[in-house]
């Protein structure tokens, strides 16, 4: 059963164990296969194919053999290994006319990603990042350190300006194995650096998702009247009418967005972008599905 | 043509420039936001300078249009189309003059009430003098709504009842008529104020007029007073010396007969040498009234003795410079008594003759057409009231009121989900 849950509604309950755990009760029901996939497994036995498993691990040597279909199991072992890498600057304090701010969303989708790659008995990790690192968890499995981690984005507020670069390349640093790197950002900070730390990370071997967050009156700039627009980051006072603004405005946050796109195509990323007007379990249950149907990493 | 009942009401279009300066001052007034974008905002000379022009235009457009139609509406504007000239035209303003003093009032008033009931406005104007009832009849018509004006006379027409002078009062553009009632008498008879004095006795004249001409008879009614002194609120005062000569000037006015009148409206007469002549200026009526008389007596101007008119405790003080013994003095004492008494005076309901009617179809004028320039002389005087659009701009300029609410609602609804925007 699908059903939406309110972005907002979730973001005003404290128990974000609870939130990020409904969000992914209802994002993975119905599924088959793990969205996510390591490097190895070891074979355990054979069990009797049942409608539905996957058809990559009936032993078809065997069926040959003796005529009856057999699914091979392994034995589940961590071998993802998951850092979350999460945008804490003061531009993600930014609610738009949703009523949830993108960090608040961003918070609820880091919870719900790190319950989800937990509860395939895979290792999750935390970053969290403005200017510089502020919470760094390293990669690992158990509900105990879920919990942690849970915890961490509990306690982290938005604030500073952004150098996701930097974050980049010292969350590369502390890796210390090739896994799953998923950043999420608003992209703001849009410089040769970020570009270069995607490319080194894809060029390590690191599988990297982009979750954009975004809302709505960043891609419309719905203002008509004459507005004194101030940069949280910088402080930076832009005086424009909004009538007049808003073409060349949206012109270039189009091609703003479209140049993150082909980053993402070009470095291997997978460019997720999310509204955060819609419902988290709904975009995280889309774009699992289109993962798996997709067939992606 | 457009013509203003209040044309003063028009300067009130300075008031436009305030939702200018409104809408001028909201513009400055840019609303800080937090806005994460901000990068890829252009903050363009073209913005700027937006700044400087008033915000949303249309709703400017519907309050300028709201105060102006209010303004045009306060001024009374009169629309003078063909269509509307013609319908005033088609209508009269009437007053009807009715001569009290005609020979037969009543077929008048019958006569005047059949005028009244053609008329789309008129005025039944009652007067024994015909002049005076021009007059007001001009007044009226000055202040009738507009449509075609004339005056129309109700009279027996005696000789002397009209002159063209009163014709002059006549508003440009207005008409007059002249329907004749009655026919004067052939010989009319009135009696006159009685005369007590002459030859010792009192006399009551009798005057007829006829078609011949006047003539009055005298008839004695009484003896003389009963001191014997007739005129006792008549005094002549003089030098010591000349007191008797002062009596006998008096004496000899009086016995030419004076008119009854008010033995309240007491004359002294002061020859030179008198011990007691002083007076003050005049300042109650009936001696002003006597002084007038006394400047234009034509006995006065034969003698040629120039004599002052003052007054005191009431009392008139005519002073001449001649003693009482002068040959000229009766003469002096007379003028003062016919001052104060006039003598007989003629009355016009006398009159036997009439003015022709060939006179009267000169005078007659039709009433002129109802003229722009008639129609804003009018308005001017506000006499246009019931013709105003005024009541068509308050409705337009209420409905623009709606769609000005409608809009200001509309913009505030925007900028709440702004204010959402800003306060998220």
């Amino acid at each position: 059963m699908a059903f939406s849950l309110d972005p907002v509604a979730l973001a005003a309950i404290a128990d974000l164990e609870l939130v990020s755990r409904r969000i992914v009760d209802g994002t993975i029901s119905g599924l088959h296969r793990s969205p996510f996939h390591g490097y190895s497994a070891e074979f355990s036995q054979y069990r009797h194919y049942r409608p539905g498993d996957d058809l990559k691990y009936v032993d078809w040597k065997l069926f040959a053999r003796t005529d009856r279909l057999y699914t091979k199991q392994f034995i589940e072992t961590t071998n993802l290994w998951c850092q979350i890498a999460l945008d804490a600057s003061a531009s993600m304090n930014y609610a738009g006319g949703a009523g949830v701010t993108k960090f608040e969303y961003a918070r609820l989708l880091a919870a719900s990603f790190a319950h989800l790659v937990s509860r395939q008995g895979d290792a999750v990790g935390l970053v969290t990042y403005a200017d510089r690192l502020t919470h760094y968890l390293p990669s690992r499995g158990g509900q105990a350190h879920l919990r942690s981690l849970l915890l961490a984005l509990q306690r982290t507020e938005p604030g500073g300006q952004t150098d996701a670069a930097s974050a980049l390349a010292r969350t590369l640093d502390l890796l210390k194995r090739r896994g799953l790197l998923v950043l999420i950002s608003d992209l703001y900070d849009e410089d040769e650096r970020v570009d270069q730390a995607l490319k080194q990370a894809a060029h390590i071997g690191h599988e990297i998702i982009l979750f954009h967050i975004l809302t709505r009156e960043e891609v419309e700039l719905p203002f008509r009247d004459d507005v004194e627009l101030e940069d949280p980051e910088t402080g930076r006072l832009v005086l424009a009418n909004g009538a007049s603004a808003a073409r060349p405005y949206r012109e270039a946050i189009s091609a703003f967005l479209e140049r993150w796109r082909a980053r993402g195509a070009t470095s291997g990323a997978d460019y997720v972008r999310v509204f955060t007007d819609t419902p988290l379990d709904a975009a995280l249950r889309a774009y699992v599905r289109r993962r798996v149907l997709g067939g992606a990493a | 043509m457009i013509a203003w009942l209040t044309p003063g009401a028009l300067a009130a279009f300075a008031l436009l420039a305030a939702p200018v300066i409104v809408h001028l001052l909201a513009r400055r007034n840019a609303r800080r936001l937090v806005f994460p974008a901000t990068a890829f905002v252009r903050a363009t000379q073209a913005a700027a300078v937006r700044l400087r022009r008033p915000t949303d235009l249309v709703l400017l457009s519907v309050r300028l249009g709201v105060l102006a139609l209010a303004v045009l509406a306060g001024a009374h504007p009169v629309v003078v189309t063909r269509w509307r000239q013609a319908a005033w035209n088609a209508r009269v303003s009437r007053a009807v003059i009715i001569d009290s003093t005609s020979a037969d009032a009543g077929a008048g008033r019958q006569l005047a009430s059949q005028e009244a009931a053609s008329a789309f406005r008129s005025v039944p104007i009652e007067s024994a003098d015909l002049a005076d009832g021009i007059a007001r009849a001009a007044q009226w018509l000055a202040s009738a709504p507009p449509s075609r004006r004339e005056i129309v006379v109700v009279s027996s027409f005696r000789m002397g009842a009209l002159h063209p002078e009163a014709l002059s009062l006549i508003p440009p553009g207005a008409g007059i008529r002249f329907l004749r009632v009655g026919t004067p008498r052939a010989e009319q008879t009135a009696a006159l104020s009685p005369v007590t004095g002459w030859r010792g006795r009192r006399w009551q004249p009798t005057v007829t007029v006829s078609r011949e001409g006047t003539r009055t008879s005298w008839q004695a009614v009484g003896g003389p007073d009963a001191n014997g002194e007739p005129a006792k609120w008549l005094t002549v005062v003089s030098a010591p010396a000349d007191v008797a000569a002062g009596d006998r000037a008096r004496r000899a006015a009086v016995s030419f007969g004076v008119p009854s009148g008010d033995d309240r409206q007491k004359v002294v007469v002061s020859f030179a040498g008198a011990a007691d002549a002083q007076g003050q200026p005049i300042h109650t009526p009936w001696i002003a009234r006597a002084a007038e008389a006394l400047r234009r007596s034509e006995l006065l101007a034969d003698v040629d003795v120039p004599v002052t008119a003052r007054e005191r405790d009431g009392t008139m003080i005519v002073g001449a410079p001649l003693t009482a013994s002068s040959a000229a003095a009766p003469a002096v004492v007379r003028a003062a008594i016919l001052a104060v008494r006039p003598a007989v005076l003629a009355d016009q309901t006398l009159e036997t003759m009439t003015i022709s009617d060939a006179q009267l179809a000169q005078w007659r004028r039709d009433p002129a057409p109802v003229s722009a320039d008639v129609v804003a002389t009018l308005a001017r005087g506000g006499q246009a009231e019931g013709e105003t659009a005024s009541r068509w701009l308050w409705a337009f300029a209420l409905a623009l009121l709606g769609v000005e609410g409608w809009l200001r609602r509309r913009t505030g609804r925007g900028a709440l989900r702004e204010a959402h925007a800003d306060a998220a």
